[in-house]
């Protein structure tokens, strides 16, 4: 500790009088006033009386042009009006957005007739447009792959029915509707696979019984030319898929069962557009179970 | 710091903010011009603020402001205050407390504001040193010099009287 002395006292003194000095630091304190006595004078001054200056109350007159306005506060109750509104239109102009025949093949009514033009109509994965491009799986198969395809039709150019022609039968075929932009539905008329789904399907496989499908998969598809995934993965993302709002029944429910019967992996990959979304059969699979020979 | 604290802080601080600038400018004028400054700059830099030290903060930049005043005004202004004749208190003073307002302006800047800083808002010794960029025992000095000087400046008008 330095020396106190006339030249630094005062930094000791208001300290020494409010009783804030160590017992050493004030018995020196103590020992140089007693060798200043104008250092004494003035702090015994201040220790008989301190003078504090007195409260002021004095205002700021602009204070309240200084407050800023919350903008959530004074905006949002105006902006939720429009917001809600705007909201409301979007949603209007997407449940309007679908295409009348589409309805109808939601809705089950179309013939036969229309049934094979829509899957003769069908484009294949390769031409999809931009906005589904990047979902989608390398599906390009090779030609002695797709000589091996079993469909209907040649929907996707992808090659002959190895089991002949076969004809859909109208009151259980799983109709799809297969174009790059449109929503796709698939729907069963069965009993156990009334299902109603948005799905883009690429291709078709029919087979009669779930056995024959099973069989027929692993045979069409190219395990390296799809995206595939675990059909664990496939049914737990089924799961939760959305469900048609006419209907109210899940999405997929025919995938799924058919998935749950497979042995291998079914190829699938999710895709999501501003239009769409849904779950790619990657390529080929239209499930059907009606096939006549 | 939000806008909620930020008005907060005008609410609660901008009168004693004003207080200290005129008590220190004896301007209303360009203590409401320091105030003004303060609480612009204090949104500026919201984000720089310590939750907790906004009042010091301001205050801070109040006194740089109250400084650059004082120097301005010494420098190249006349002085526009009204002096404070000798015998002026003994006609205009009313009690003990309006004189130590009237003398505290008699006082050096540095010994005024931190004895403002002090009885007016309560700051510890070494909180006006943070804000006025002194040492903790700069402050002491100043404080008990200021403090003997009003007191004696009592003692004499007690004397007189």
């Amino acid at each position: 500790m330095k020396k106190i002395d006339k030249n630094n006292y005062q930094e000791w003194a208001l300290d020494y009088i409010e009783g804030n000095l160590d017992e050493k630091t004030k018995l020196e304190f103590e020992r140089f006033l007693d060798t200043d006595k104008d250092a004494y004078d003035e702090v015994h001054l201040l220790m008989d009386d301190m003078p504090i200056l007195p409260v002021s109350y004095e205002e700021f007159p602009c204070k309240s042009s200084f407050i800023r306005k919350n903008i959530f506060r004074t905006v949002l109750p105006y902006f939720k009006g429009a917001a809600a509104a705007s909201v409301l239109i979007v949603l209007g102009m997407w449940l309007f957005s679908y295409n009348p025949m589409q309805r109808e093949t939601i809705l089950g009514n179309l013939s036969q007739e229309t049934v094979d033009k829509r899957t003769k109509s069908y484009e294949p994965l390769h031409g999809i447009n931009a906005d589904m491009k990047d979902m989608q799986p390398d599906v390009s198969l090779s030609e002695k792959k797709q000589s091996s395809l079993a469909v209907s039709e040649p929907v996707s150019g992808l090659g002959e029915n190895k089991s002949g022609k076969i004809k859909n039968n109208a009151s259980e075929i799983v109709s799809s509707v297969v174009t790059q932009s449109e929503d796709v539905r698939i729907e069963s008329k069965s009993d156990e696979d009334s299902v109603i789904g948005k799905n883009v399907v690429l291709g078709t496989i029919l087979a009669e019984t779930d056995a024959e499908l099973v069989a027929e998969i692993p045979d069409i598809i190219a395990p390296e030319d799809i995206n595939i995934v675990n059909a664990d993965q496939l049914l737990s993302y089924k799961e939760n898929e959305i469900e048609d709002e006419e209907s109210g029944l899940s999405v997929g429910k025919t995938i799924v069962r058919g998935v749950s019967i497979l042995l291998s992996p079914l190829p699938i990959t999710k895709f999501e557009t501003n239009r769409e979304r849904g779950v790619e059969v990657a390529s080929l699979i239209r499930i059907s179970k009606t096939k006549s020979k | 710091m939000t806008v909620s604290e930020y008005n907060k802080c005008v609410e609660k601080y901008s009168d004693n903010l004003y207080r200290f600038a005129l008590k220190s400018l004896q301007n209303s004028d360009l203590a409401r011009d320091v105030v003004q400054d303060s609480l612009l700059k204090l949104w500026e830099t919201r984000d720089n603020v310590v939750r907790g030290k906004e009042k010091s903060y301001l205050f801070t930049i109040a006194y740089h402001f109250i400084i650059n005043n004082v120097r301005y005004e010494k420098r190249y202004l006349s002085d526009e205050k009204m002096p404070v004749k000798t015998g002026q208190f003994k006609d205009t003073i009313v009690g003990l407390n309006e004189m130590l307002n009237v003398f505290l302006d008699k006082l050096p800047d540095l010994q005024k504001h931190v004895l403002m800083l002090r009885d007016y808002e309560g700051y510890s010794y070494k909180e006006i040193a943070e804000i006025t960029s002194l040492t903790e025992s700069q402050v002491k000095v100043y404080i008990f010099r200021a403090r003997v000087a009003l007191k004696k400046i009592i003692g004499d008008i007690n004397y007189l009287l």
